[in-house]
């Protein structure tokens, strides 16, 4: 039968299979066992990142011709995934691993990283203090920082023109100072020609806007002594304010990066974007391209014109070593050359868009030059005042759970219409028995 | 082909036309809403593949591409190793598959055909693995894989759910309706059991065997969770994780990951023209007529 | 005749035929499951420490409300799908199995595909199509004048569950739909055709025959789709992040995020026990009550 030669057909490239896979299969025997000079390192980072090392790739191995490097590519959430269970079962591999500022303490917390306390240490005044922040840990640092996203604003020109409004920046940063200056233009733009001043989704927002609000003014889901503190008076003031922006139709419903969320950018319908430096690369090459010369930069409104600090950061990523590496002084080298010196910084600022937190990095020219996107504006200096001026704290170990809480407190404000202090009341209890805090 | 298909509705010798043809009509109506309605998303996917990042997202949609971009699937082989890619990911699933399907239809058949001491336990034992979430078990999992030299290393893909709970249940219902006389007579005849299993049980099994086969094969093929575990080297990824790994947050290149897709789906497409013929095909013929 | 050999290999082939899972299972599964029985009674976030907590797990998870909605999410998402997908899917596969359908290959490779196609992909799709105001479906339903405001279909909990069990339905009933048509292929023709010698309709034969005799595979499509809507995961993440306000999100998903978002595993643990535990009880009670005598 027909059917009998085709089981068989199957069953002998089975076995085929089988053989040659028991002759190559077997594990890859990386980070070098062997004593001879050249060994590997495994590095684990997603692809947008590893575009930035890339950039320096050959200047390192001019310099470092024994070492290998290995990228690993995965998302970012599946990293961290991977990186619990490589460091729950003592795993050697990898050797060096990215990690976003956003997750840094939770990974740190792991203590499963390499201490790099006395290797970043000439590195220590060089860098902005607050990436220092979510690094250390019970007095050692575990990272060594990488890139920054300081919290500007980017606004459209044209769309305030048409409002009536100065659109060149000295005058646009005088104009609008604070939040409170914000939402009033915010308003003037909708009634003289219906666009929204910015976009956020009300009930699947990642919280960046109300958070930024937060850290510029000081505040964050916890407090320095770590206790809850969502229910402050002033952060359920912050709420309170960033729910009536919504409640006045300010805000186009949209969630960051989807479809409407893009389409609405490219329709001309969005006036502003409070976000990170890494904005730039992005309205450039994917948000708005068409709109060249359309937009300008300024920094950021503050909650009151008196708060010490100016910005707050978004974003930004690390470079650790694992604890169980077999070669963590190799594994140093390599991120000292990435991250530690001002030329390849430089570089990945101008390849891949990355700003240093690299203070040293800020008196090259390339932060004076003009912009062509933004109609010549030297918007990387408005970049490193805002880096300067961003108030030092960090992200914490639970800012992952209380994201995701705080996003459930709006949806219900603006679901079931509660009152923000309540929901706030109620969302402060659940962080806190969920973390074991205050 | 000599031998008409069963039907379940072999229609009666005399037919009310119009009415007939009205219920036809329908039928074939529905058929047509279905598939379309079932082909739209894929039909958007390629359409997706061959545009520039941003044109994907456009509304009014662009249904067809202004200029093709071809070299989304071209960068995917050179600078992304799709060909080395796809051969893993057939390595993986075919093996899988094969043992699978033996291990599954041996196992099913045993409990359907035989009645045996502990049975119902230890059928309830197969159920109720199907019901562990694997997020708890993962890490004790690859301490477990990683001393059987299984990391970074196809095998540990293969072998992970080969004798799954899941074909097992699938083989045990179909199995079901195997003619125990059939099975008697061959006993009497002096067949060994497993004789009996290759020779008898197997060909009367087939429309289950293809479709079990296509849907391991499929699952395999698409499955990540387990692989993204496993796998690390940049040269042992499968498909479904390579276009995973060009996730990066804001910078997502989507033109890749459709165009990712639509190279993924046409080995699968493939596998389930061929097996689906297999589907077709009266094998229980006067069953009793051994 | 009958050797000692024949006669032991004939007692013990049930036992060896089944033991390739076992072993599997009992090298790779059965510690596994121990150790996260284990993890439940501890507080551990990843790190060296693992602190024993006895049954304070539990006593959460049972307190838990994001828990029992994770549970109800799981009922009406099924209440949703599962009958109208069986339903379809039946028909569908009866229509395939018949003989005067023409061109069944082509229908039978459509209706597979959607659950070929990658998840990210059809999520893709889905979310684009399922946007506020210019999403298509949206625009189409305007046009037909069968609603005034857009539906907020991935943005308001009510809707944001028809759209994950619409995504589930799509990528599904493909997959029932071939394994119906295979229990259909084993019916043997002569019982078909002694029915209708006997005058019979051909919506009689349907009722009294052919669904009797599928009545294994039917039984095991719903298990599977019961099993598959508490355990869904991929499609709820990928669409809508298990939201808005939870309202997709599906035990298992819960368990996920508290494990690799929360690095809350001994809690997770907790919650896949109690998971566990449910589904068994619930998988029993539809075998019971669909037990046939064989």
């Amino acid at each position: 039968m027909k059917q009998k030669w085709k089981s068989s057909l199957f069953l002998l490239m089975a076995v085929i299979m089988l053989l040659s896979a028991c002759s190559s299969g077997g594990n890859n025997d990386t980070s070098g066992e062997s004593k001879d000079e050249k060994i590997k390192l495994v590095v684990w980072i997603w692809d947008a990142a590893k575009m930035g090392l890339d950039a320096n790739m050959e200047a390192f191995k001019a310099e470092n011709p024994n070492i290998e490097i290995e990228y690993q590519l995965m998302s970012q959430t599946d990293l961290y995934q991977k990186y619990l269970i490589a460091a729950n079962t003592g795993d050697k591999i990898p050797d060096i691993i990215a990690v976003e500022s956003s997750n840094l303490a939770q990974m740190v917390n792991i203590d499963s990283l390499y201490d790099l306390t006395d290797k970043v240490a000439p590195y220590k005044d060089k860098i902005v203090p607050f990436k220092w922040e979510d690094a250390t840990k019970d007095g050692k640092v575990y990272a060594m920082p990488w890139d920054s996203g300081p919290v500007v604003m980017y606004y459209r020109k044209d769309i305030f023109e048409s409002a009536g409004l100065p659109s060149d920046p000295e005058a646009v940063a005088d104009r609008i100072k604070t939040f409170e200056d914000y939402k009033e233009v915010g308003n003037i733009i909708k009634k003289k020609t219906g666009n929204f001043m910015f976009q956020d989704s009300k009930t699947r927002s990642n919280n960046r806007f109300f958070e930024t609000m937060m850290w510029q003014r000081g505040l964050w889901y916890f407090d320095k002594e770590g206790n809850v503190s969502l229910d402050d008076p002033k952060v359920i003031e912050t709420a309170e304010f960033y729910a009536s922006m919504v409640k006045d139709g300010i805000v186009n419903d949209a969630e960051g990066f989807s479809e409407s969320w893009l389409n609405a950018f490219a329709d001309g319908k969005v006036a502003t974007i409070v976000g990170a430096a890494w904005y730039d690369g992005l309205l450039e090459n994917m948000i708005d391209p068409d709109s060249a010369g359309k937009w300008g930069v300024v920094q950021m409104p503050k909650w009151s014109v008196d708060d010490q600090y100016a910005s707050a950061n978004d974003g930004g990523s690390n470079l650790t070593i694992n604890a169980n590496s077999k070669h963590p002084e190799q594994a140093w080298k390599f991120i000292e050359f990435m991250l530690g010196k001002e030329e390849s910084q430089l570089t990945m600022l101008k390849d891949a868009g990355s700003l240093p937190s690299l203070m040293t990095t800020y008196e090259d020219a390339v932060f004076s030059e003009p912009v062509e996107y933004f109609g010549g504006q030297p918007v990387r200096k408005i970049y490193t005042q805002a880096l300067e001026q961003i108030a030092p704290q960090s992200y914490t170990v639970d800012f992952p759970v209380a994201n995701q809480l705080m996003k459930n407190a709006f949806a219900e404000v603006f679901l079931n219409n509660s009152s923000v202090a309540d929901t706030l009341k109620k969302t402060a209890d659940e962080l806190r028995s969920r973390t074991s805090r205050k | 082909m000599s031998s008409a298909p069963i039907t379940a509705t072999t229609s009666p010798k005399k037919s009310l036309k119009p009415r007939d043809l009205i219920n036809k009509g329908l039928a074939y109506l529905l058929l047509i809403v279905i598939t379309f309605a079932s082909l739209f998303p894929l039909l958007w996917m390629i359409s997706s593949s061959l545009k520039e990042r941003r044109d994907i997202f456009l509304n009014p949609p662009m249904w067809i591409p202004a200029n093709p971009q071809w070299n989304n699937f071209t960068q995917l082989f050179t600078e992304r190793a799709f060909g080395t890619v796809l051969y893993n990911s057939f390595f993986i699933a075919i093996l899988h598959t094969v043992l699978a399907l033996f291990f599954c239809t041996l196992a099913g058949y045993a409990f359907a055909k035989y009645t045996f001491k502990f049975q119902g336990i230890l059928f309830g034992i197969v159920l109720a693995s199907m019901m562990v979430p694997s997020e708890t078990t993962i890490i004790p999992m690859f301490e477990i894989y990683r001393s059987f030299g299984l990391i970074d290393n196809p095998w540990g893909v293969i072998v992970a759910n080969v004798a799954s709970a899941f074909g097992i249940f699938f083989m045990r219902q179909y199995s079901a309706g195997i003619h125990t006389e059939m099975l008697e007579a061959s006993r009497i005849d002096g067949c060994s059991e497993f004789r009996i299993f290759t020779s008898i049980v197997l060909p009367n099994l087939r429309p289950a065997l293809a479709s079990l086969g296509i849907i391991t094969f499929v699952n395999q093929w698409n499955n990540f969770l387990w692989p993204l575990i496993v796998l690390r080297s940049p040269s042992e990824q499968t498909i479904s994780l390579a276009i995973r790994t060009l996730e990066s947050g804001a910078r997502t290149p989507y033109e890749l990951i459709m165009a990712g897709s639509v190279i993924s789906i046409i080995p699968l497409l493939l596998i389930v023209l061929l097996f689906q013929k297999q589907l077709i095909g009266g094998l229980m013929d006067g069953a009793v007529k051994g | 005749m009958a050797s000692k050999w024949w006669r032991w290999q004939q007692k013990s082939a049930p036992y060896l035929f089944i033991s390739p899972f076992f072993v599997l299972f009992g090298i790779f599964l059965f510690y596994p499951f121990l150790y996260s029985f284990y993890l439940s009674m501890v507080q551990w976030n990843g790190g060296k420490t693992k602190t024993f907590v006895g049954m304070d797990n539990f006593k959460r998870v049972i307190q838990d409300d994001v828990f029992w909605l994770t549970i109800e999410n799981g009922l009406i998402i099924m209440i949703i799908y599962v009958p109208l997908m069986l339903l379809l899917a039946t028909l569908v596969a009866v229509l395939l199995n018949s003989n005067w359908v023409k061109g069944k290959g082509f229908f039978r490779m459509s209706l597979f595909t959607p659950n070929i196609m990658a998840v990210v992909a059809v999520a893709f799709v889905f979310s684009i199509m399922l946007n506020g105001d210019n999403g298509l479906i949206n625009v189409i339903l305007k046009q037909l004048g069968l609603i005034d405001v857009s539906i907020l279909w991935l943005d308001s909990p009510v809707w944001a569950r028809v759209s994950v069990a619409a995504m589930v339905f799509y990528r599904w009933m493909g997959y029932n739909m071939i394994l119906i048509l295979a229990g259909l292929q084993s019916i043997p023709k002569d019982i078909y055709e002694s029915a209708y010698v006997d005058g019979a309709t051909p919506f009689q034969v349907l009722i009294r025959i052919t669904l009797p005799l599928l009545k294994k595979i039917l039984v095991f499509c719903v298990i599977l789709s019961t099993l598959g809507s508490f355990g869904l995961f991929t499609e709820p993440f990928v669409l809508t992040k298990g939201g808005p306000l939870n309202s997709t999100t599906t035990p298992v998903l819960l368990i996920y995020q508290e494990s690799f978002t929360n690095l809350n595993f001994g809690y997770a643990s907790a919650i896949a026990i109690m998971f566990f535990f449910l589904m068994m009880i619930f998988t029993f009670i539809q075998m019971r009550v669909t037990r046939d005598n064989d």
